[in-house]
């Protein structure tokens, strides 16, 4: 939950880009809210257990780990969306732990116009 | 006047140090028959090697990259033991490692390695020229001595009761092994480790390799021979394995801040060069690391593959492509919310969102 941490103590920042954030994973809707209570996350927790969201967005982890419920998990991906509703940036790493900064991810959304 | 003296006599002590030869290599005892033969940074030997003496004959792990050091460690090794020299096992392919395999050969040795290692020695060592190459030294390359004897994850080895464990792993080439001595606690790395050495990643899949390194780590071994430096332990592994996590980072970092080519190298090399500049091989490989590890995560990095129909080798990325792009509109959704109720990504355009697919302890 490190990412979900930074973009808590910076959530302000996002605000003042008048931009949201959507947080996505295929944990069960309990545990969205148990993470949103431990993390304190400002933003919406969202819960796509039956990978729908996944499926659609071309999310899904090759990976051997399976998720508690045998389904598969996400890859780590930031994919930032305009006031239009058009993609505009993506970011992914072949090393899942290797996330983009928070500082990274605000100049993006200030380069939208 | 006394210190004058004292003086000169310093500076002839330097003059001499400077004058006398460094020699190619150094012996050091790791264990009861286990020793380590460091080679020095632009000595002859090119790289480390080592040996292992059992009751009826010793293990040669790694041959140097010349053959007059490797004929120098072979006279070191009969002034300890006359046993036979049965097995030469080379941990990978690079010419610093595999260029003294005939002067065991000669000697007796059977030379094993990891099935890529047959398969790419004599030809993938001929780029460290590229097209300026002598036709000497590809000569040289193409009549390499080659492993006689291949396998594709370990092998076990007998020197007598005395038992070599063998095992690949990836990260640095694709076909590395070490050599484990359970019994003296010492694993021979090759280049899966660098004691405070900058690595050569030319042809590396450092994701991997980080985990390889939490494997060595977790072998429970106390001294762990690198390929280029002096013999280490855990802390110095962890270190190593730091580097790649640092290197990683920093060239993730600096890619997703749209740094690309010469100005990625700009963006990471200060960050490095705090961190490693005190380590060896910074200047010769630094900068290609940040350039390689670029194109690693950038999905364009070219590596030897194994040849048709030996192992399989693992994607090169964890993940298909999207099926969104830049420019595309974002196909809309509604999921519930921990927040109670559902949320339609499209109540709420008029605003710039970021999604962030994440999953657990990220």
């Amino acid at each position: 939950m490190m990412e979900l941490g930074e973009f808590t103590k910076h959530y302000k920042e996002f605000q003042a880009a008048n931009a949201e954030i959507l947080a996505i994973s295929t944990d069960p809707l309990e545990e969205a809210r148990w993470i949103k209570e431990k993390v304190g996350t400002p933003f919406p927790i969202l819960s796509d257990a039956k990978r729908v969201v996944m499926d659609l967005y071309g999310t899904k982890f090759l990976t051997t780990y399976q998720s508690p419920d045998g389904g598969a998990y996400n890859h780590a991906t930031l994919i930032l969306v305009d006031k239009n509703g058009v993609v505009r940036w993506i970011y992914r790493n072949a090393d899942y732990r290797v996330r983009a900064s928070v500082a990274d991810d605000l100049e993006h959304i200030k380069e939208l116009r | 006047m006394l210190s004058a003296v004292l003086a000169a006599v310093v500076l002839c002590a330097l003059a001499l140090a400077a004058d006398a030869p460094v020699p190619d290599f150094k012996l050091v005892k790791l264990g009861d028959g286990v020793w380590a033969a460091i080679g020095s940074d632009g000595g002859k030997a090119g790289a480390n090697a080592g040996f292992v003496i059992g009751e009826d004959g010793v293990a040669v792990v790694d041959t140097f990259e010349d053959p007059g050091a490797a004929k120098q460690l072979l006279a070191e090794i009969r002034k300890i033991t006359p046993l036979p020299i049965r097995f030469v096992v080379n941990t990978h392919y690079h010419l610093d490692h595999v260029n003294g395999n005939d002067v065991f050969a000669a000697a007796g040795a059977t030379v094993l390695a990891q099935r890529n290692v047959r398969d790419w020695m004599r030809t993938e060592n001929l780029k460290w020229w590229g097209d300026k190459i002598k036709p000497e030294v590809k000569a040289r390359v193409e009549s390499l001595k080659l492993p006689d004897v291949v396998y594709d994850s370990s092998l076990d080895l007998y020197l007598g009761t005395r038992k070599l464990e063998v095992r690949s792993y990836p990260g640095h080439t694709g076909g590395d092994s070490i050599v484990y001595l359970h019994d003296a606690g010492v694993v021979f790395c090759g280049d899966l480790f660098w004691k405070e050495h900058i690595p050569n990643m030319i042809d590396a899949t450092s994701d991997a390799w980080i985990k390889t390194l939490d494997e060595l780590v977790g072998s429970g071994a106390g001294k762990f021979v690198p390929g280029h430096g002096e013999p280490g332990t855990s802390l110095d592994v962890r270190a190593f394995q730091q580097y790649l996590v640092n290197l990683r980072a920093a060239v993730g970092r600096a890619q997703a801040a749209g740094k690309r080519g010469d100005a990625l190298v700009e963006a990471v090399l200060p960050e490095m060069q705090a961190k490693y500049g005190s380590w060896g091989f910074f200047q010769e490989f630094a900068k290609t690391n940040i350039q390689q590890t670029g194109e690693e995560l950038a999905g364009t990095k070219r590596r030897p593959q194994p040849a048709e129909g030996t192992a399989s080798a693992a994607p090169a990325v964890p993940y298909l492509p999207l099926r969104v792009k830049v420019g595309e509109k974002a196909p809309d959704f509604a999921l519930p919310s921990a927040n109670g109720g559902t949320l339609r990504l499209s109540a709420l355009e008029g605003k710039p969102v970021l999604l962030d697919f994440y999953e657990g302890f990220w």
